[in-house]
Order: C-alpha cells, then sequence, then structure tokens
C-alpha cells in the first residue's frame, strides 16, 4: 500500500503528541495547584 | 500511594508502552491485506478500549454516589477523572481511526454506524464534562451528573454491537463477534493483547493522578470560599463599627 508509513507515523504523531500534551497538563496543573495550597507532597 | 511508588508505576508505564511501540511498529509482521497500515489498529483498539472501560468506571461510579448508603464525595471525583481520561482516549480513537481509514477505505470519513454511534459518543461525555463545571452545589452537580453519566452509557453497547446490528462499512469484530471467531494470531494477537495491557496501565496512571488533580481543585475551592467568608465577615464588621 503507498505511503503506508506515512499514514501510520501520522497516527503515532497525533496520538502520542495528545498523549503527551494531557499527561504533561495534569502535572502543571497539580504542581501549580500544590503551591497554591503550601502542600509539598511532590 | 506514596511518591515513590507513583513514580514506579509511571516508570513502568512508560517502558510497558515503549514496548508496545517496539512490537507493533517493528517486531509484527504487515497485514497480508493491509500491510503496514494494520499496525495502527494496536493503537486503535486499545484506545477504543479505554475509552469503553473509562465510562464503566464513570457510570459505575456514579451508581454508587446515587446510591444514598455507599454516597461518597471520592465517587463523584472518580466518575468525572475517569470520564475526562475516556474522553480524551475516544478523540484519539476517532482520529487514528480516521487516519487509518483513508488508505483501507478512501476516505478518512463515513457515516458508518460504528464511526457515527463513536462520535455521538465523544460528543455525549463532552457534555457531561461540561455539565461538571456548571456552578451549583457538590450535591446537585453531582445528581445531575451522576444521571447524565448513565444516560451517556447507554451508547457505549450500542457502539460495541452497531457493527452486528448494522451491516456498513466499518468491519466486524475481530477478537469479539457473534461467531466467536478470533480472526488474528500469533505476533499480532500478542502485539494487541500486550497493547491493551499497556494502556490499561496507562489508564490506571491517568486516573490516579486527574483523581488527586481533582482533589486539590477541591481543597482549592474550599479555602477560596474560606477566604470570601472571612473578607465579607471582615467588611460587616468595619460596616457595623
Amino acid at each position: 500500500m503507498p505511503h503506508a508509513w506515512s499514514y501510520v507515523g501520522a497516527g503515532y504523531g497525533i496520538a502520542s503528541a495528545a498523549l503527551a500534551t494531557y499527561t504533561t497538563w495534569l502535572f502543571l496543573r497539580t504542581r501549580r495547584l500544590r503551591r497554591a495550597l503550601g502542600d509539598a507532597d511532590d | 500511594m506514596s511518591v515513590l511508588r507513583r513514580y514506579w508505576f509511571g516508570a513502568s508505564v512508560v517502558v510497558a508502552l515503549g514496548i508496545t511501540a517496539l512490537f507493533a511498529l517493528w517486531l509484527s509482521p504487515p497485514d497480508a491485506e493491509q500491510g503496514d497500515v494494520v499496525r495502527l489498529l494496536y493503537l486503535h483498539v486499545p484506545t477504543i478500549w479505554i475509552a469503553f472501560l473509562g465510562f464503566f468506571v464513570t457510570a459505575v461510579a456514579s451508581v454508587l454516589w446515587l446510591v444514598p448508603r455507599t454516597r461518597r464525595t471520592e465517587w463523584d471525583l472518580l466518575a468525572g477523572a475517569s470520564a475526562e481520561v475516556g474522553v480524551v482516549f475516544t478523540g484519539i480513537t476517532l482520529v487514528v481511526g480516521s487516519i487509518w481509514g483513508r488508505p483501507t477505505w478512501g476516505t478518512y470519513w463515513v457515516w458508518d454506524a460504528r464511526l457515527t454511534s463513536t462520535a455521538i459518543l465523544f460528543f455525549l461525555y463532552l457534555g457531561y464534562l461540561a455539565l461538571r463545571r456548571t456552578g451549583s452545589t457538590a450535591e446537585e452537580r453531582g445528581k445531575r451528573c451522576a444521571i447524565a453519566a448513565l444516560i451517556a452509557f447507554a451508547d457505549v453497547p450500542i457502539v460495541h454491537l452497531s457493527v452486528t446490528w448494522w451491516q456498513t462499512l466499518h468491519q466486524s469484530g475481530t477478537v469479539f463477534n457473534p461467531n466467536n471467531n478470533v480472526q488474528i494470531h500469533g505476533s499480532m494477537a500478542f502485539t494487541l493483547v500486550w497493547a491493551v495491557a499497556a494502556f490499561t496501565l496507562f489508564y490506571v496512571y491517568l486516573v490516579m493522578r486527574r483523581l488527586q488533580l481533582a482533589e486539590l481543585e477541591e481543597g482549592l475551592e474550599e479555602r477560596e470560599l474560606e477566604l470570601a467568608i472571612a473578607e465579607r465577615q471582615r467588611v460587616e464588621q468595619m460596616v457595623g463599627v
């Protein structure tokens, strides 16, 4: 199938970017709220 | 869970996903008909599985919140956390499925029963997440969201059974189908099972983190409320003087 790897790359690239963005948002917002609440768990 | 254990769990998830990528992109063979495009299915199938799991957990947590004997704030927070992760994975399922559809079907999108019901699922739970942000008391919000979650969950079996009920473009289940005829074997089957397991671990990790964040958000709301009450009392005292 022509250009198969282009589609595979696009699929894995978009999924990785979405999951990395969501995970990073979780980490950053958790850290910001911890600081706001004066909690120093991590 | 202690911070150290959480780090180890996070590291295990990264390793499991790395092994998934290794098998999905390199070690598993191309499909006889689809060629290398089949590699997208090692992402597409686990992500919709996680979406179903996430919405199932949301439904169970919502029932536990609705029953007065088991009602706890944690169930409401778990329902919200699991739904949010489910929405992220449903979005990825739709995008990856569309990318797979272009070389396989010749189109990114068609109003097929499976695709349409999955898109409806995505928007139903987006609506649920929007509902969680509406201002009201925790009790009212919890009740409203729990009922909405149970209504939205009705679409999950429709999505799963859509390929059986309506014979449209999307192929029937490769593993779960009415004839119990598993159509994947060997290293391809191993890759799929491994990917599902790795993404399930990732789901557990994400829900734990999201739950922790939700608890912090609750704490911040309470603190802001306390500050607002203290400020109001101070102003009232000044006006009274």
